[in-house]
């Protein structure tokens, strides 16, 4: 092998172990955290700066949290499938067509309410400005009315000023 | 075991003797110029012709060999910091998503969709 070609390879031996001892340590936090078995939690840590008390405590009520929330999912799905199939025939509002819609709003509103509580009951196991935080992040990514309102509320009026985002907080 | 010096003179004297018999072809010299020009103009400028041309001049130099390593570390270093913060910014955002679905049953990845 010819010196320079010898030292051409060495430029880029040089430069590829750079690119790969840099890019392993900016990536090593979350790929640490998808080894763990919830990396959805260690994230949450991460982002709202938990203490080891704080994340334990947020552990347990997720989890305690968790059962309730599959149970919810059983009953939309439920809900959906038989909406699904009362609407298939129909071509005008049925009493029943009726009936389950209303149920539907009634498991939404549930389904709301307990989401909302375990957001309380989250936001108030951090430090206050990490739990205002959160509990906006979350008004802002998860299916509550409020948010749905005012994201319909800021399309139509092109203002983004009146609305709280976390532009501000990130 | 044979004298190499002393085979190399036959074979002088038996070159010497050789006389071509066969004429050349007609216009023999004027085929040969033009395919040594039409080589030429075939060779032309790449970026990686010119690049391996110029590091072959001045490699052997210490201090521009010393500047290449360095250009070229710092180069990995940039894109790989670059892409690092890509990277992460996109599992921050995979991450947070996860955690979304996880307490909102509106949004959670049900385990028959996901099969499908």
């Amino acid at each position: 092998m010819k010196p320079n070609t010898r030292k051409l390879l060495l430029g880029l031996g040089l430069a590829a172990t750079g690119y790969a001892a840099v890019y392993l340590l900016c990536t090593a936090p979350h790929q640490m955290w998808l080894r763990g078995a919830k990396p959805e939690l260690a994230w949450l840590k991460h982002e709202f700066n938990l203490s080891d008390s704080e994340f334990a405590r947020i552990s347990r009520l997720h989890d305690a949290y968790k059962p309730q929330c599959a149970v919810m999912c059983l009953r939309i799905d439920a809900l959906n499938a038989s909406l699904t199939n009362l609407l298939a025939p129909a071509n005008t509002i049925t009493p029943e067509i009726e009936a389950k819609l209303r149920e539907a709003a009634e498991v939404r509103v549930e389904c709301q309410k307990a989401m909302l509580k375990h957001f309380y009951e989250v936001s108030q196991s951090m430090p206050p400005e990490q739990g205002k935080r959160y509990l906006a992040w979350m008004h802002t990514r998860t299916s509550l009315p409020a948010h749905k309102m005012a994201q319909a509320l800021d399309d139509k009026s092109g203002s983004r000023a009146i609305l709280p985002t976390m532009k501000g907080m990130e | 075991m044979n004298d190499p010096s002393k085979d190399n003179e036959a074979l002088h004297q038996i070159l010497g003797q050789w006389k071509v018999g066969a004429p050349l072809p007609p216009r023999f010299q004027e085929k040969v110029w033009r395919r040594i020009e039409l080589t030429e103009a075939q060779r032309k400028w790449t970026f990686l012709g010119a690049f391996v041309n110029w590091l072959q001049t001045t490699l052997p130099r210490r201090a521009i060999a010393v500047s290449y390593s360095i250009v070229f570390l710092a180069l990995g270093l940039a894109t790989g910091f670059w892409h690092g913060q890509q990277a992460a910014s996109r599992l921050d955002s995979a991450l947070g998503l996860r955690y979304v679905q996880s307490v909102d049953p509106y949004q959670a990845v049900r385990p028959a969709l996901a099969a499908q």
